[in-house]
Order: C-alpha cells, then structure tokens, then sequence
C-alpha cells in the first residue's frame, strides 16, 4: 500500500536511564521500519515539565518520529505504544496522505540547517551534524 | 462643451466627513500571522507559538481577538488540542503544577 507522512509523538516517564529511553526509541523505530516504513527523524526532547500531572508524574521525556509508512504500520504501532507502560503519552498524526520520500528528505534538510543558521551560527557547519543521525 | 472653473466660486476646503452617532471606532486590520508568514507552520509540539493563541488560563483564544483567518484557525483549533492531550501546555490553570 502506498506510503503515507506521519508523525508520533510520545511521552516517556522521567524516572528512565538514557539507555533505557534509547533502547524504547529503537523499538518503536524497528516496529515501523520491519513492516516497511521509513524514519526521516528522530527528535528527543530533554526533559521536561508537563502541563499538568500525569499519575504520579510531573515531568517527562518527549519524543518525535516522523516517518512514512503504509496504514497498516499505525495500527501496529499502536498497539505497541498501548502495551509498553513506559510510554505515558502518544499521539500519531498524519502530515500528509502521501510520502514522497526525496522531497520530504530534501525539505527536512533544507529546515534543518536553515534553524541551525538562524539559531547558532557561530556552530560547526551543518553538514557535520547532519551525518550524526545515519 | 467646454467646462471652465474660473466663473465658480472656490470650494470650500475638503473637511472630514462629519461623524454619524454611531461611529466606528477605527481600529487596526489584524493580519492573520500565518497568512503574512507562509514560513511558520502551525503544529502542536510548537508549544511556544501556540502559547500565543491561548488565555492565561488556557482557553483558546477567538478569531476577533487574535486575528487568524477561519483555515488556519482550525488548524490551531486541532493543534492546541492535541497539544493539550500531550501535557504541552494546560487545559485548565487550575491543574497546573506548582513550582
């Protein structure tokens, strides 16, 4: 089925190690890449605190995957998020109903460096941080 | 037919019209930000921007007030939403955690 453009979000509790919270993104990115999906980008937050109380929890670590992927991923995706009880929070989002996957690489770049220009210019080039994600 | 002004008696000076009863008040247009800025995308992990379209106490605020046209409204309507659900930002004050 063809590809479309999506985005999750999710929520993970603040009391896990970085390993821990590593280990949970490359899960969620295997359940999307085995079935044929594709991440662009990985976005980790630092913690942070919420907006009001979650259970017993007053700060998180966020997390965003944007991805092309075909229907039948999400619902998959879903129901790991469901069952997993680190994840607090999760909300997918479809950006768009199809995945042109050069155009959207090209577009996440462009965006990229033009925020790394605008916010730290005086940094390493952005070439440089762009091959950190491979 | 030839139109001559010089046997006329000089017009008096253009003056503002005189104000009706029920004059209104001339305030600014507002502009809907993301209609004058293509480049901001509205998007409900921009907790910040959103910040901008929501009352002290966490209500979204109406069109009259911020000016946004009716699309993107409704596409900030459906961010701040989802925002909510993901503990960005409030649904209410009253839940908000102390420092």
């Amino acid at each position: 089925m063809a590809h479309r453009l999506y985005e999750t979000f999710y929520l993970m509790r603040p009391d896990l190690s970085e390993e821990d919270r590593n280990a949970i993104m490359q899960k969620f990115q295997g359940v999307v890449t085995e079935q044929g999906g594709e991440i662009f980008n990985l976005d980790p937050w630092p913690i942070r605190r919420l907006a009001y109380r979650v259970g017993p929890f007053t700060e998180g670590y966020y997390c965003s995957m944007e991805y092309g992927a075909s229907p039948e991923v999400i619902a998959e995706l879903t129901r790991t998020l469901r069952l997993d009880e680190r994840i607090l929070k999760f909300i997918t989002d479809k950006r768009a109903d199809e995945f042109d996957r050069d155009t959207v690489i090209a577009a996440h770049a462009a965006k990229k460096v033009s925020r790394e220009e605008g916010s730290t210019s005086s940094s390493e080039p952005s070439g440089e941080t762009g091959t950190e994600e491979e | 037919m030839n139109h001559t002004t010089t046997d006329r008696p000089p017009r008096p000076e253009r003056t503002e019209r005189p104000s009706s009863p029920r004059r209104r008040v001339y305030t600014r247009r507002k502009v809907c930000r993301f209609c004058a800025d293509k480049a901001i995308t509205i998007n409900f992990k921009d907790f910040q921007t959103l910040g901008h379209f929501i009352t002290e106490g966490g209500k979204i605020l109406p069109r009259r007030i911020t000016g946004t046209c009716a699309k993107h409204q409704r596409l900030l309507t459906t961010a701040i939403k989802q925002a909510r659900i993901m503990a960005l930002i409030p649904f209410t004050s009253a839940h908000s955690l102390k420092r």
